[in-house]
């Protein structure tokens, strides 16, 4: 048992926390789900139980430890955690070297002087100082977006314009290619949704790092031609403007730094303002070089404060805001919850008993005595066209054997919005702790109605309460329920997956264990 | 009312439209899917006849909204004649009622109404809802049950179901129907629009022809194929005198023999699968069938063609039999062709002339030192059991095809009783003298005697694949 576990979730688990819960999230068959509750258990009451019970974070990171740990000594390699680590860690170097070089590049060539001309002052600040300042100002709208619709992209702007791109691509799709897009784009925005705090913040530190890069390039450049080489800058105006007033700018530019330093050091005298006015048609000649030369100060100032500084702050704050997000991680998901369920809930067998599967470990090597079971509450939603010839009773056992757990109440559902509104509006009122679960036949196809019946459904609830879907097959005959085929239960997972909803857990019946 | 019939084919999703419109329509290129919801357009299939439209079918999208649509339409207080064009117009830009507004569309254009459910399910509520909007929507309309399997339970659920709303209703299987059931779905619909009848009659008519026409091409194929494969005959003069070599020339001819006897065969089968529109129904899909196997198997001898009792009458007829080859006939089911010489190459040393192919050498002799050789002939085959076991494998090809769906995407598996499993044995000692005459006038090369016999020979494969059809 390794006894330094990781606690901290950083991109790279979580990559591969994605991708696990995803491959046990593919376990259509119903055995490969029954070894998915085994495998769970064990670990959980051989490695993971502990008094007081872990939270459920470093429950779900050391679940990824044992898990990862597991997968290796099986020989497999390649997990996404170890690309995206490496991608996290070049990328931003990548980042902030190609803005460095950009940044250079743009300041040579703003600076080309050879002495024929000098260098327009107003040209150089608007590339050297306005763009990068206004670029580090647009950056900061992206959370403040995020902030303004709470992390919910899906306004009428956006519905919009993703739904004008699908319906766009859609013409070069067949119906089974829409289906699967739709499908594919929902599961993204499900899943992206859990984690889009921190990958939100991620992507905003590689903006402001770029952005710092870019404007050190600039810095470092101006400094380095205006001490190795003669510079000259001037400027020129058609408009009734006077040295006076552009000698007023300067001083409301440099104000910033004019505690830390005096003319002509901070920005140039009116005097020098004056000198390095130009008027072509009356040639350079007269001009005096040091008034031409008094404006490199002030735009390295310029630079530092209005280019360099804010991405500084940004950066720092994207920093602080990057490990907030980390720490917000709830891991409420559908998966995270099932995941958990697996390990937490004891599986309660009723009947005839089972020979041991010869492969498994008996729990017993792991765990000493058996915990009590730890029962679930659940308030289930079924179509009354299940529920008739009394079949309530018959319903409540099946189900609480499926879930091992208690149903405190059956209600007959019509699954449309407006007839189940009294329904819908008491699920609302529940407290968190009941469980809602929505019982349908799989056999049936998986219609649009539905789909709208599910995200009225999720508008009761909430965004992050769990809710169970169980797709029952048909009937056996016996008034028993067989499991939907996998072919089926893989076409509603797909349409499911068009909701993106995160906290929505799709399982398939189980078969009655005799 | 139009005056083309146009009919909508509606439903719930995956309950099997696409498969009525394909077998309707005898159109295999209708996509067909698993998976709900594919169709999301309409699309319309015409029964045509010399460039001129009888009856159109259209494949429409199944109802994603049913409950709120009929919700909508109960409480619609305009006009009643404009209740689709309203719903349509006010739910065109909503894309939840999308599926919805494009099904009903050809309503609009006055089609009339077949609606497909899957009665091997119970009804549900959505049924109901869908049925309901059918109703109000006014349009003749039949409902068709189209049993995706064998369950049978809920039938009278839907039968009781379609008594509040459709006048008509009858079970197609659209994956098993044959010409008959097709036929007897379009009579059907002559019934739910007084209007109708007339060009729904000239629709069943116009098949009815179509399809005899099917028939006369196919026995003509058959025939062809039979003639060509009975009076092949492949021949080459071999210089060497070592017997080894004469051997391998033989070898060699006679797997060209079999070529060609391969192609003929797959010429008629194309012929065939052409004549029933068939494009994704292919030959060589037919894995599981005894047509599927090769003319020479052991397991094709033992299946199709004559019985020995049979075999021995026709060897008679024929004039090809030699007390020796009587002797080996009522010896061997396959006339001992599979244990003189190890399979088909044996095999074929028994047809030419019912004898091995050694003795062919004592034959060629003198006429072979005259061309400074051997002469090796292998064909034409005047076995009378050749005969009948192409013709078994040319009709149960025939069955198939004829009586493949056209909504049927799956391999063929064809499953046949023990014993002789062609048509050939079990047809009328007069239909079996015909085909023996043949031959042999085939044989002699009585040229005159085939083209008396051959319009004969065309009706009565024409009554054989009648019968086989339907």
């Amino acid at each position: 048992m390794p006894k330094n576990f990781q606690e901290r979730w950083d991109l790279a688990a979580l990559a591969d926390l994605e991708y696990f819960l995803t491959r046990d999230g593919d376990a259509d068959e119903e055995e490969e789900e029954e070894d998915l509750v085994v495998r769970d258990r064990e670990l959980y009451r051989g490695r993971l139980e502990q008094s007081p019970p872990l939270p459920r974070r470093i429950l779900l990171r050391r679940w990824l430890e044992l898990r990862r740990e597991a997968a290796l000594a099986r020989g497999e390699e390649g997990f996404p955690g170890a690309a995206v680590a490496a991608i996290t860690r070049l990328l931003p170097l990548l980042l902030f070297g190609g803005a460095l070089v950009s940044g250079a590049g743009l300041a040579w060539g703003v600076l080309a002087y050879a002495g024929a001309r000098p260098i327009n002052l107003f040209v150089a600040l608007l590339l050297l100082v306005l763009l990068p300042f206004l670029s580090a100002l647009a950056s900061v709208f992206l959370p403040l977006a995020r902030r303004l619709t709470g992390g919910d992209f899906s306004g009428p702007v956006v519905t919009a314009l993703t739904g004008a791109l699908f319906s766009r691509l859609g013409r070069f799709l067949t119906g089974r290619g829409k289906g699967r897009g739709a499908s594919l784009w929902g599961s993204l925005r499900a899943r992206s949704g859990l984690h889009a705090g921190l990958m939100g913040w991620l992507v905003f530190a590689w903006m402001q790092l770029a952005g710092l890069g870019f404007a050190l390039g600039l810095w470092l450049t101006v400094l380095l031609r205006g001490w190795v080489a003669d510079l000259a800058f001037s400027w020129q105006t058609t408009a009734q403007v006077s040295a006076e007033q552009v000698y007023r700018l300067a001083i409301w530019i440099a104000w910033p730094w004019s505690a830390l330093a005096s003319p002509p050091r901070s920005h140039p005298t009116l005097a020098q303002v004056e000198g390095s006015r130009v008027f072509l048609k009356e040639g350079l000649e007269h001009l005096a070089s040091a008034d031409l030369q008094a404006w490199w100060y002030f735009l390295l100032w310029a630079i530092l404060v209005y280019a360099f500084l804010p991405r500084l702050l940004l950066l720092g704050a994207a920093l602080i805001g990057s490990a907030r997000a980390r720490g917000r991680l709830a891991f409420t998901d559908a998966r995270c919850e099932a995941l958990l369920r697996r390990m937490r809930q004891g599986q309660m067998r009723i009947g005839k008993e089972h020979a041991t599967s010869g492969g498994t470990a008996p729990l017993a090597d792991y765990a000493e005595a058996p915990p009590a079971p730890e029962l679930l509450r659940l308030r289930v939603l079924i179509p009354e066209e299940l529920l008739a010839e009394g079949r309530t009773e018959a319903w409540r056992a099946a189900l609480g054997e499926q879930f091992s757990g208690e149903v405190t109440g059956i209600e007959a559902v019509r699954l449309d919005e407006e007839e189940d509104a009294a329904v819908l509006s008491a699920l609302a009122a529940e407290p968190a702790g009941i469980s809602p679960v929505l019982v349908l036949e799989g056999w049936q196809p998986c219609i649009t109605a539905t789909l709208e019946y599910l995200k009225a459904l999720r508008r009761a609830l909430g965004r992050e309460r769990l809710l169970t879907l169980v797709l029952v097959g048909r009937d056996s005959g016996e008034g028993m329920r067989i499991p939907t085929p996998a072919q089926e239960f893989a076409i509603w997972r797909g349409r499911l997956a068009t909701l993106g909803d995160g906290a929505l857990l799709v399982r398939n019946w189980r078969s009655t264990h005799d | 009312m139009t005056e083309v019939p146009v009919f909508a084919v509606m439903g719930h999703p995956n309950e099997g439209k696409s498969s009525v419109v394909s077998t309707l329509t005898e159109d295999d290129f209708v996509p067909i899917s698993a998976v709900p919801g594919e169709t999301r357009r309409c699309v319309s299939y015409a029964i045509t006849l010399d460039g001129e439209t009888l009856a159109r079918f259209v494949d429409t999208p199944g109802f994603q909204m049913p409950v709120p649509t009929l919700r909508w339409m109960k409480n619609y207080s305009g006009p009643p004649g404009r209740l689709l064009e309203d719903f349509i117009r006010l739910h065109r830009d909503d894309p939840r009622f999308a599926d919805e507004c494009e099904l009903l569309r050809p309503l609009l254009d006055n089609a009339g109404i077949i609606y497909v459910v899957d009665g091997s399910r119970p009804p549900r509520a959505n049924d109901e809802a869908e049925m309901e909007i059918l109703r109000l929507t006014g349009r003749p309309r039949m409902a068709v049950i189209n049993a995706k399997s064998d369950e049978t339970a809920y039938l009278d659920e839907w039968k009781a179901a379609f008594a509040k709303t459709f006048n008509v209703n009858l079970q197609f299987n659209a994956h098993w129907a044959t010409f008959r059931e097709r036929i007897e779905l379009l009579e059907a619909l002559r019934h739910i629009e007084q209007e109708w009848g007339a060009p729904l009659k000239r629709v069943v008519t116009a098949l009815r022809e179509d399809w005899n026409g099917r028939l006369e091409a196919c026995a003509d194929a058959i025939l062809l194929m039979l003639e060509k494969a009975l009076t092949l005959t492949l021949e080459e003069i071999s210089r060497a005198e070592e017997e080894g070599e004469r051997q391998r020339v033989r070898e060699r001819l006679t797997a060209e023999f079999q070529k060609k006897i391969a192609r003929l065969e797959a010429a008629c089968r194309d012929e065939l699968k052409g004549r029933f529109l068939h494009n994704v129904f292919a030959a060589d899909l037919a894995a599981e069938t005894v047509a599927a196997q090769d003319l020479f198997s052991e397991q094709t001898w033992e299946a199709l063609g004559l019985t020995r009792k049979q075999l021995s009458i026709a060897l008679a007829t024929v004039g090809a039999a030699t007390g020796a080859a009587l002797d080996v006939a009522a010896a061997g089911i396959s006339f001992g062709v599979f244990t003189l010489g190890a399979g088909a190459l044996g095999a074929l040393a028994g047809w030419t002339g019912a004898r091995p192919l050694s003795r062919l050498k004592v034959d060629i002799g003198p006429f072979s030192r005259e061309l400074g050789g051997c002469r090796i002939q292998v064909g034409p085959l005047k076995n009378p059991q050749l005969m009948f076991v192409l013709l078994d494998r040319a009709l149960i090809y025939f069955q198939c095809v004829s009586n493949w769906a056209h909504a049927r995407r799956e391999s063929p598996t064809l499953i046949l009783p023990e014993g002789k499993q062609g048509l050939t044995a079990g047809w009328d000692r007069e239909y079996r003298r015909l085909f023996e005459s043949y031959l042999a006038a085939l044989r002699k090369g009585e040229t005159g005697k085939v083209d008396v016999l051959r319009p004969e020979l065309r009706r009565t494969l024409v009554r054989v694949m009648a019968e086989e059809s339907t």
